[in-house]
């Protein structure tokens, strides 16, 4: 029933009656529990409290009152985005029993839109990962092919939009963490402009580069259910109201980077890559080559400015508000047993972030990676004066083998290779899934001109 | 390096087990020396970029106020680990 759904459809559908939300979801909440034990997308469901909310969407109906733009939608959230009453872990052990006292905003306005949570989806502990695997409670396997990662962090999202568990949902992107696992699953996947989406109610991993954003199966979805989360919140202070309008030109042109399509790209992904890029030459789109100089340094700035930012914002898993706690014999002793709780991948990021802020090497490392992240974005602002948009893969390779990079940091960090510098940067960027293979295209624009990606980004809509 | 390691843990607030610190510690040299590429490039005259935005401070007035929604009063309280009626319970610190 819900497999060939979009949004635009299952609205249409429900309006007419072809199904009623009840039913929708009875049928939804089967298939789930059937399909999900070999996939893990989810952490945790909502069955009792989403039937409710579809019963009081049927009411609406029956009532012929006016629905709401999303009514009955149903919609998976990655589990580091607060939805109150339901448990909120971020994949860690540290939160295993943590219950969300409040939604958060972007949860707040998916309600009012009449959208249905499901669900809560796995992610890599703290956002912290790009294959799903450090989760600290289960594996999420790729729809496609169960021997591969699904991507990551937003690794359960893109698995639940994939295998069609929801129509749409929400991931948190702070390096590639909603495009990557987009593009691992064959979904459409928005890293939002820094400051578009209001970040209250998400638990906090870069508080610079984090961003939440929409998973859906095509283009459109993603756009409507981005205008619905996007907008100023008193609450996040470095939200901002979107006022940039579109303007319709004759010509768009996109920037390829020279520097994108060098050393380390499977064969695979340049060779979908290019024949997407001629898909997009005959619908009229002009391309000419520009160069992002600092390319190669984006990386290990982002793990510097990342980890930097992790270990201050985990600094509040002290055991003493809210999480797991351990006893220990005096405070000190409490904190670190407390701590422990944490996996391996984000106490190394700790480790790394206290270091390159600690005294003596703060303007070694820290202050160094400010500074490239300031070229980084020259970089990208030297180009926009150029062209409308830039085209680059969203990873540089295609999904690996569950376990193959688990145990190697850095060639984990390396599937964020071509994702990094926009988050570095606050830029929008969406990942669209070509040639029917798992691989992304990811096109780049300048701050807050998700609409021009939108109206570029659909003339490769599937359907 | 080990006990530079074990300064970083202890400013972490991480207990790592001895036997634990060998492996993390691998990891950390190899992380730090990707990082450490970044001193190819001459950033001499450049400004630190710390956030993507242009932004102001927001500041409010310095002064305490009623916390209005009793019930989410009520569920954050519940999240506390340890509690003494309305209060959170802490170790001591001195």
């Amino acid at each position: 029933m819900i497999e060939n759904l979009t949004i635009e459809n299952f609205l249409e559908k429900l309006k007419n009656k072809e199904f009623s939300a009840k039913e929708f979801f009875e049928k939804l909440f089967e298939k789930i529990e059937k399909e999900d034990k070999e996939t893990g997308a989810f952490l945790s469901l909502n069955r009792k409290g989403a039937l409710k909310e579809a019963q009081k969407i049927d009411n609406l109906i029956s009532k012929k009152e006016k629905l709401p733009p999303l009514a009955g939608v149903p919609c998976a959230i990655k589990d580091n985005v607060l939805v109150e009453g339901l448990k909120c872990t971020a994949g860690s052990k540290i939160l295993e029993n943590y219950v969300a006292p409040f939604d958060a905003t972007v949860i707040k306005k998916l309600k009012e839109a009449g959208a249905i949570v499901v669900g809560k989806t796995n992610l890599d502990e703290f956002a912290m990962g790009s294959s799903t695997e450090y989760s600290a409670f289960k594996i999420t396997k790729n729809p496609h092919d169960h021997e591969k990662v699904p991507g990551g962090s937003s690794g359960g999202s893109s698995a639940a939009v994939a295998k069609n568990f929801s129509l749409f949902s929400l991931g948190s992107d702070t390096g590639g963490s909603i495009r990557q696992p987009a593009a691992f699953c064959k979904v459409v996947g928005l890293k939002p402009t820094y400051g578009a989406v209001s970040r209250f109610g998400l638990i906090a991993f870069a508080s610079s580069l984090d961003q939440i954003g929409p998973l859906t199966k095509n283009v459109r979805d993603c756009e409507l259910v981005f205008e619905i989360i996007k907008g100023k919140d008193i609450l996040d202070s470095t939200s901002v109201e979107i006022e940039k309008k579109f303007e319709e030109k004759k010509e768009i042109k996109v920037g390829i980077p020279k520097e994108y399509l060098v050393e380390g790209i499977e064969p695979k992904v340049k060779e979908a890559f290019d024949k997407a890029v001629k898909k997009f030459q005959e619908k009229g789109i002009k391309f000419e080559e520009i160069s992002l100089p600092h390319t190669e340094y984006a990386l290990p700035c982002y793990y510097i400015v990342a980890c930097a930012e992790a270990s201050s914002n985990l600094a509040r898993y002290d055991g003493l508000r809210y999480g797991n706690f351990c006893e220990g014999v005096d405070v000190f002793d409490t904190y670190s047993k407390t701590r422990r709780l944490f996996g391996k991948e984000v106490k190394r990021r700790i480790i790394l972030g206290t270091f390159v802020l600690s005294a003596g090497y703060y303007e070694a490392f820290y202050l160094k990676a400010q500074k490239v992240r300031r070229k980084i974005k020259e970089d990208f602002k030297k180009a926009f004066e150029k062209v409308d948009l830039i085209f680059t893969p969203v990873s540089p390779t295609l999904p690996f083998k569950i376990g193959e990079k688990i145990t190697d940091p850095l060639k984990m960090y390396l599937s964020d290779l071509f994702t990094v510098s926009v988050n570095l940067a606050g830029l929008p960027a969406i990942s669209i899934p070509i040639e029917n293979l798992p691989v992304g295209l990811q096109i780049i624009g300048d701050s807050f001109s998700e609409a021009k990606i939108f109206r570029v980004a659909k003339l490769y809509d599937r359907d | 390096m080990e006990k530079n390691f074990e300064r970083f843990a202890k400013l972490a607030k991480i207990y790592f087990e001895k036997e634990e610190i060998a492996d993390f510690e691998k990891d950390f040299l190899k992380i730090l020396e990707f990082v450490r590429k970044l001193e190819e490039l001459n950033l001499k005259d450049v400004k630190p970029l710390s956030h993507p935005l242009d932004l102001e401070n927001v500041e409010r007035e310095d002064k305490a106020k009623e916390f209005g929604d009793e019930k989410l009063k009520e569920k954050l309280k519940e999240s506390f680990c340890e509690k003494k009626g309305d209060f959170l319970k802490v170790k001591k610190i001195l």
